[in-house]
């Protein structure tokens, strides 16, 4: 078990709810990934996009812990309303902050991303912010309140993985005691078990499941990625290092010659 | 009479009309939905005292799926 804010969770994986190829395989293959945790957002009532209550009432099957998000806002302003607007309607404080900055590469917007967090978390909201992986943001985001911070791997659904190790090293040595979950960019289940293994707390993802040729399958083998990794980094994971050393011993090597 | 936008979508409403009862005229779907006017979130306990003013813009949300 570990604790991610408030809620105590077995498993360390989040995942999203979006992209599946249909509702029950949606159900099933968030089953079958064993996340405690699934994303959700707020969006007009469209009937041609499987929302509304439907879409409610089998996420409401799965008896998982929420994380609506405000995907889709770009200004402070919306990012709080949205939020305001998903406390009241999923019954929960917590709330996955995006501000999005740019539109190429839906990159956070840092600046409005903090504004946005200190506001919320003024307003009693657990924020978990999707982030850049930059140190001196997400140091400010902490300031601000964050227990929990969700840096990028990559940008949102390009499968890319963990494209800057260094960046998301430097913020687990230097921020110890906060929760960090690698949300973003996963693509395949030895990203998350990388992310793990670096000592992440968690990964969220949603489109490496939802797309994948079998979802249900493949949010199993991301189960087992989660669970490998983390199990890696607590058993250690030896240094690199950049010479050769034999593994089998040397003494007794046969047809030695001194 | 006053107009209002519900999603985008132009709606005539008798003035005064508070948003509690323009809801029951639309019928929005179940209690699942939340309600922000002129991009300002609207508690529900507010809908009865919450008069709609012309030219409002409502927005009505849904749970919909999301990563």
């Amino acid at each position: 078990m570990w604790q991610l804010a408030d809620q105590s969770l077995e498993s360390r994986l989040l995942i999203g709810s979006a992209l599946y190829p249909s509702p029950s395989i949606m159900q099933d293959a968030i089953r079958a990934s064993g996340a405690g945790v699934v994303t959700l957002s707020l969006r007009r009532q469209n009937p041609g996009a499987g929302g509304g209550n439907d879409f409610w009432a089998l996420l409401r099957e799965l008896d998982l812990h929420l994380l609506p998000n405000t995907a889709g806002c770009h200004s402070v302003k919306e990012a709080i309303t949205t939020a305001q607007m998903a406390r009241e309607l999923f019954d929960t404080r917590w709330i996955k902050l995006e501000v999005i900055g740019d539109e190429y590469n839906l990159q956070p917007d840092p600046f409005g991303l903090l504004e946005a967090t200190r506001e919320l978390i003024s307003q009693g909201f657990e924020v978990l912010p999707y982030c850049t992986d930059d140190l001196v943001l997400c140091e400010k985001l902490v300031d601000a309140g964050c227990r929990i911070l969700m840096p990028w791997g990559a940008p949102i659904g390009t499968g890319k993985g963990l494209i800057n190790p260094y960046a998301l090293n430097t913020l687990r040595q230097r921020l110890p005691d906060i929760t960090l979950i690698v949300d973003a960019g996963i693509g395949a289940p030895s990203h998350a078990a990388q992310a793990l293994e670096m000592g992440y707390d968690g990964v969220l993802l949603n489109t490496a499941v939802a797309q994948a040729s079998d979802p249900v399958a493949m949010a199993s083998a991301f189960k087992h990625a989660v669970s490998a990794g983390r199990l890696a980094y607590e058993a250690g994971v030896m240094p690199a290092r950049d010479m050769a050393q034999p593994s089998t011993p040397v003494l007794g090597t046969p047809f030695w010659k001194p | 009479m006053i107009t209002v936008w519900l999603n985008s979508e132009q709606k005539q409403l008798e003035d005064p009309t508070c948003l509690a009862e323009a809801l029951a005229r639309w019928q929005p779907p179940g209690e699942g939905f939340a309600i922000a006017i002129n991009e300002v979130f609207v508690p529900r306990a507010n809908y009865a005292a919450t008069q709609l003013r012309d030219g409002d813009q409502i927005e009505l949300l849904v749970p919909m799926q999301g990563g």
